[in-house]
């Protein structure tokens, strides 16, 4: 699992990151470097790797997923003005990034063939609870997938935040996302702060003060406007 | 045309493959030459399932029809079909000349269907690149068409930088090829929990560092890489269906039921040669799969298909099309990355045409006398 870090705290060795590369010379019978065996999951529908981090038999106390090295390394945000997932036969919505300028917003893609994203799903949820009541909008991007796939997903995980549709994996092009899950936290002042490429442990304290540290410091407890977490428009409605 | 030098080599392949027990297995063995044509019909059946609950809104289908025609090597023989639909009419990729039935059912058809019977021909593929070639050049328009980028094959940024760093100091166009070709075979993989054939996204695939996928991921970038290197190259999507009669479990349908034989091949424009048949994926392939499984490089298994498929094809597989980004006609869905399974829409929007539970749809192929 990875804490989410922000990129100045991008760590040095390579063994706490989860973004893997594969290593010369180690090869299996497949001729696959074999560090990877363990962390490929099953299916890579979208052409996006998908990775599971080796954080937890490492005992490291963040996996992280940042760095200064990362395209987007305190860079503008790109835009994300994308279909929201909504039910069958309702009218469509799209929610732009552009108007939750001024809040934290915590753009995660992910696909629901990729096991750890499954899996991160109900801590995300919890992660968006305990941020209801603060300036942080949590919008996750479904990446490549039809939206018959996604809501049948849903019918068994619920989840409490949108899911937006990239279905032509625009935005995952336009976020420099090339492994699943992938996180990007963006500042009040629209800039990439931290991401993560791989799963993060949404639960760990560290990560709730990585985006409590984003607020502004006069920012009420509560937002000043509604736009906070809004259910998707899945089975959960 | 078949000359008596070709029928003899293909003859004495079959033969040896033929004799040769377990284990025994000659490099030479595999080795596609131009030779007879065979004959298949292909039935293809969709049925679609409406949402639970929601018989409102028409239903769409998209199938796709083997209409790539290269008269060398592969002949469409058309379609007919049987459809309780309200229209069904065959439409045309407007760049690339893919053929699809595009088909509507009204919201009151309760169980839509088709079967659609296709006729082809096609043959082994050799091009022989250790002699000169005679072939014309290939046109300014499908010059262009096939070195440009697709949504899912970018020609620049990290592909480009990896061609070039794979093609550094080779002087012609062959060994260009010849390297990157080597590069996928070495570097890749083929991850048998990729969904379906992959999806072919190359950037994100070298992004990752991680080189697993199947035929749409790997040659995918295999096609990339070339056509970054300047050279003329195109995915040819398409279905296994009939046995490798050079003895290779994995690189055949061995069975009449090919729903899930899809495969996409490729192909490079070479000067002299014209359009030249190669498979680097086909080789990951046999490395997984060939019995006994996870071969290794060095077995003789997977070095004869290494040396065959940069060159030959063996004719057991049809071509639907060449197309990439390919928009459903009436279809306000996204482009699918490449048209290789039937595609269908009901008021649920897209089905997923992987998920055999929400999306059934059957293939068979037989071979025919003519």
């Amino acid at each position: 699992m990875c804490a989410l870090f922000r990129l100045r705290d991008w760590p040095s060795a390579g063994p706490l990151s989860c973004n893997i590369k594969p290593k010369q010379g180690m090869r299996g019978a497949e001729g696959r470097p074999q560090a990877f065996v363990a962390l490929l999951l099953p299916a890579l529908f979208t052409g996006l790797l998908c990775v599971s981090a080796p954080a937890a038999a490492q005992g490291s106390a963040g996996l992280l997923v940042t760095g200064e090295d990362h395209a987007l390394a305190s860079a503008a945000a790109p835009p994300l003005a994308l279909e929201t997932l909504v039910p069958v036969g309702a009218p469509a919505a799209v929610i732009d990034s552009a108007a939750l300028r001024g809040r934290v917003v915590l753009v995660h893609f992910f696909a629901t063939w990729c096991e750890p994203c499954r899996e991160e799903l109900p801590a995300l949820n919890r992660l968006a609870a305990r941020f209801a009541d603060r300036p942080m909008t949590l919008l996750s991007v479904d990446v490549g997938e039809v939206d018959a796939r996604v809501r049948r997903f849903l019918d068994t995980t619920p989840v409490a935040f949108p899911i937006l549709m990239d279905r032509e994996r625009q935005a995952a092009r336009a976020w420099e996302v090339s492994v699943l899950p992938s996180s990007l936290l963006v500042g009040p002042d629209g800039r990439v702060h931290a991401q993560a490429q791989g799963p993060v442990d949404w639960d760990r304290a560290e990560n709730d003060r990585t985006i409590a540290a984003l607020f502004p410091l006069s920012s009420p407890a509560h937002p000043a406007q509604d736009l906070t977490n809004p259910p998707s428009g899945g089975p959960t409605q | 045309m078949i000359t008596r030098r070709d029928f003899v080599v293909s003859g004495a392949a079959l033969s040896a493959a033929a004799l040769l027990p377990a284990g025994a297995w000659a490099q030479t063995v595999f080795a596609p030459q131009p030779g007879a044509w065979r004959n298949f019909q292909v039935v293809t059946r969709l049925d679609v399932t409406k949402p639970d609950g929601k018989t409102d809104g028409p239903v769409r289908a998209w199938v796709p029809l083997p209409a790539f025609s290269e008269d060398q090597w592969f002949r469409p023989g058309g379609s007919t079909w049987s459809t309780n639909a309200a229209t069904a009419e065959v439409v045309g990729d407007p760049k690339f000349g893919a053929q699809m039935l595009a088909l509507e059912w009204s919201a009151s058809q309760p169980a839509p269907s088709v079967e659609i019977t296709s006729k082809i021909a096609t043959r082994d593929r050799a091009v022989d690149l250790s002699k000169p070639g005679t072939a014309a050049p290939l046109g300014e328009k499908e010059r262009v068409t096939f070195l440009a980028a697709t949504d899912l094959i970018p020609t620049d940024g990290i592909v480009k930088q990896t061609s070039d760093k794979i093609t550094s100091g080779a002087k012609d166009e062959v060994t260009k090829v010849r390297a990157i070709y080597e590069w996928i075979v070495e570097n890749t993989y083929r991850n048998p929990a990729t969904r379906g054939c992959g999806v072919g996204d190359i950037a994100a695939l070298l992004k990752s560092g991680d080189l697993g996928g199947k035929c749409a991921d790997l040659n995918a970038l295999f096609v990339g890489l070339v056509r970054a290197a300047g050279i003329p190259a195109r995915d040819v999507y398409g279905l296994r269906v009939a046995p490798s009669k050079f003895g290779y479990k994995s690189l055949g349908a061995n069975s009449e039921v090919v729903t899930k034989a899809q495969h996409c091949r490729s192909e490079v424009f070479l000067s002299g040669y014209g359009w030249v048949p190669m498979d680097p994926a086909d080789v990951r392939k046999v490395v997984l799969e060939e019995p006994p499984g996870k071969l290794g490089i060095d077995d003789p298994k997977v070095v004869a298909a290494r040396k065959t498929l940069f060159g030959a094809w063996e004719g057991n597989w049809m071509a639907y099309n060449v197309a990439h980004d390919v928009a459903l006609p009436g279809s306000k869905g996204p482009k699918v990355g490449f048209l290789m399974y039937p595609q269908a829409e009901t008021v649920a929007g897209r089905l997923d045409c992987l998920d055999p539970d929400t999306f059934r749809y059957s293939i068979r192929a037989t071979e025919i006398s003519v």
